[in-house]
């Protein structure tokens, strides 16, 4: 439960158009970092498993 | 980043429209000073940041995986504000007369992305209160756009130069008005073959 909560204030699970920045809410640029990282860090395995399985996923 | 006053007057409380360009640039560089300040400026000058669903597709299309496009549409949340920006038949009707209009102007490569961008710029276009910002100057000239200012973020290895833009509607009007009454543009004598539809309704 207390997982669950914790990745719901991190992260959504839904491409739905809910949870964007609110009207007046500053933005977070620490928050954009996390993000940025886990995709650099996405994309860096992804680039990984192009070199071991270069015609698709392994 | 330095950034003329003139610029804040005209982005204060605006709707900022990012193209897919600036929404990498921001970001791969997310760590860099000058970024950081871009949008701490934005934030104080009560921008609404924003972007259209065909932008938003360009920057998941390349997404390798679920968790990655979730991941994408996670960064364009915590950066944007909900903010519609509908694509209607006006809208499709109008990019295509720009794209005739670049023809005739000879503006090459401008892709449908940024031609359906352009629409939605004259659409919202009242009191210039939707401003787009691009890297990519060549899809915005200035046939029917002004820029109205540019700032410049130094990326350590590299220069981004920010360029905002709005619709002249008044060259809009003037550029499709000379388009409608063109020699090109008139519709043929009538025959067998069938009409296409009409472009100017």
């Amino acid at each position: 439960m207390a997982q669950d909560e914790t990745k719901n204030q991190n992260n959504s699970d839904s491409l739905l158009d809910d949870n964007y920045r609110k009207p007046g809410e500053p933005i977070n640029i620490e928050r954009l970092i996390e993000i940025a990282d886990r995709l650099d860090i996405l994309e860096q395995q992804n680039r990984d498993n192009e070199k071991l399985a270069p015609y698709g996923h392994p | 980043m330095v950034i003329h006053e003139s610029l804040k007057g005209a982005l204060k409380l605006k709707a900022v429209l990012l193209d897919t360009c600036v929404l990498g640039t921001i970001r791969n560089n997310i760590k860099n000073p000058d970024v950081q300040d871009f949008l701490k400026l934005l934030d104080e000058l009560k921008c609404t940041l924003t972007i259209n669903d065909l932008i938003k597709a360009e920057f998941f299309r390349d997404a390798n995986s679920h968790t990655e496009l979730l991941e994408r549409n996670n960064f364009i949340k915590a950066l944007c504000q909900q903010f519609s920006l509908p694509f209607d038949q006006s809208i499709y009707r109008s990019a295509m007369i720009l794209s005739y209009i670049y023809v005739r102007h000879k503006h090459k490569g401008v892709e449908l992305i940024d031609l359906m961008t352009s629409a939605l710029l004259e659409k919202y276009a009242n009191n210039q209160r939707l401003i787009l910002v691009t890297t990519n100057h060549k899809d915005y000239p200035l046939t029917v756009h002004d820029r109205i200012g540019a700032v410049v973020l130094d990326l350590g290895k590299d220069l981004s130069t920010l360029g905002f833009y709005t619709i002249n509607t008044n060259k809009w009007a003037e550029e499709a008005s000379e388009l409608r009454d063109s020699e090109e543009w008139q519709p043929p004598a009538r025959s067998n073959i069938p009409e296409p539809p009409k472009l100017f309704g």
